[in-house]
């Protein structure tokens, strides 16, 4: 038996060492290059068999490049939008730089980016991320490329609060551009896109489209900084004057730069005011 | 006329193979199921018909997935170390555990012949993450097998 056992265990491995002879025949023969028939063959029937799943393969080649698609395109959605809100700012930045190279003023301005905004009620405010440490004092005018934003009231040495034109406290003296019919601008707390320009007197013909400006007269702002156009025309009812109602050239909900004007009211002219004042 | 029937056995586990087990990619790993049926014919059959047979489903392997040499010598290898140490089906299946054991051995030995002729030969097989191709195919590999294993001893019980 044992006789037995032996021949079959060398009967192996002479199998095996066949069998291991003939692996490393092959794969001598594909390395250098032969082969080549039955290496094509296999591939036309591994193709073969392959096709009958390759629907689902590309099913799941196509869920994978679906999903990476996607996220992609959250991606490119992001960066367009990034894109799109910098293009803004850069095109703001750009009349701003304009006006300032325009020279239309003769006092010096501070740029300022507008960090917050409540512009809900009646007592609307704006704050800026300059303050005393830049320059900024109360009273300046702030504008941007359109017009006039509103007037700093209070400043602190980093930051300051504006009071923007629809404030129901705000007033500033203003003229219609080329009548040199003078009023007041307020806020009348319905819309934000209308203020108004009373007591200008009848005799002056106004008409609408019109552009009021700032008049520089109330020794506060600076003048002819523009405001807004004309809407309409009313007459005040019982008097010699007329209102209009004109929407403003910046829309405070959408402005986030600007420069604050370093105007400061003459303390001369305070001083004449304050004298008249105490003659009666 | 036996060795005919497990030659079509073996031609039809390559082909599912490479039709089915090879696509069953997860996370870059992919189970073998022919060291599966090689497995299970060195506990059913004598060494020389388990030589044969393997070589010649590493044959097809190697023919098919343009290997060379690969399969075959692992099969082949395999066979020739594993055939005294795999416990035999006249004697009694072992526990599963055990057959795991034993499955885990031949499944890693299979793998690093594989990979070591791989090397020698230059054959582009697991060029990439060898611990991966090495562990994550073997582990695959065997779970399958415990699949198997527990799937024929409920239809067997």
């Amino acid at each position: 038996m044992r006789l037995f056992a032996n021949i079959g265990d060398a009967r192996d491995h002479i199998l095996t060492a066949v069998l291991l002879l003939a692996s490393v025949g092959l794969m001598v023969a594909r390395q250098d290059g032969g082969l080549h028939r039955l290496r094509s063959a296999s591939v036309v029937v591994i193709s073969m068999l392959e096709q009958p799943l390759s629907a689902i393969r590309i099913y799941r080649q196509a869920l994978l490049t679906n999903r990476d698609l996607r996220r992609q395109n959250i991606l490119l959605q992001d960066e367009v939008s990034r894109l799109r809100s910098a293009e803004e700012q850069v095109r703001e930045l750009r009349r701003l730089l304009e006006l300032r190279e325009s020279a239309a003023f003769d006092h010096e301005l501070i740029p300022v980016d507008i960090v917050g905004k409540n512009l809900t009620g009646l007592h609307n405010s704006l704050t800026l991320n300059r303050g005393q440490k830049d320059g900024l004092k109360p009273g300046m005018a702030v504008i941007n490329s359109k017009g006039l934003i509103g007037r700093v009231i209070l400043v602190s040495p980093n930051h300051a609060q504006v009071m923007p034109l629809t404030n129901a406290l705000f007033r500033v003296s203003a003229m219609v551009q080329g009548t040199r019919a003078y009023g007041i601008v307020s806020w009348d707390g319905e819309s934000a896109d209308e203020l108004v320009l009373s007591y200008v007197p009848r005799a002056v013909v106004v008409t609408e489209g019109m552009v009021v400006e700032t008049s520089g007269y109330s020794n506060q702002l600076p003048g002819n900084i523009p405001i807004g156009e004309i809407l309409r025309i009313i007459p005040e009812p019982g008097r010699e004057t007329q209102r209009m109602y004109f929407r403003p050239f910046v829309n405070l909900g959408t402005v986030a730069e600007g420069f604050v004007v370093a105007h400061m009211p003459s303390a001369e002219i305070d001083s004449l005011h304050i004298r008249y004042e105490s003659l009666f | 006329m036996g060795i005919f029937r497990d030659i079509a056995v073996g031609i039809t586990i390559v082909v599912l193979q490479i039709m089915i087990f090879r696509h069953l990619r997860v996370f870059g790993m992919e189970p073998d199921v022919t060291i599966l049926l090689l497995f299970y014919w060195m506990t059913a059959y004598q060494r020389t018909r388990v030589l044969i047979l393997g070589f010649t489903v590493g044959f097809l392997q190697d023919l098919l997935l343009d290997w060379w040499g690969l399969a075959m010598i692992a099969k082949t290898v395999t066979v020739m170390v594993l055939y005294g140490v795999v416990p035999k089906r006249d004697d009694g299946l072992p526990n599963l555990s055990s057959s795991m054991l034993y499955l885990a051995l031949c499944v890693a030995l299979h793998q690093i012949v594989m990979l070591a002729v791989a090397g020698v030969s230059d054959t582009y097989i697991a060029r990439g993450n060898i611990g991966l191709y090495l562990i994550g195919n073997s582990l695959f590999t065997i779970g399958i097998g415990l699949l198997a294993q527990l799937l024929a001893g409920r239809r067997d019980g």
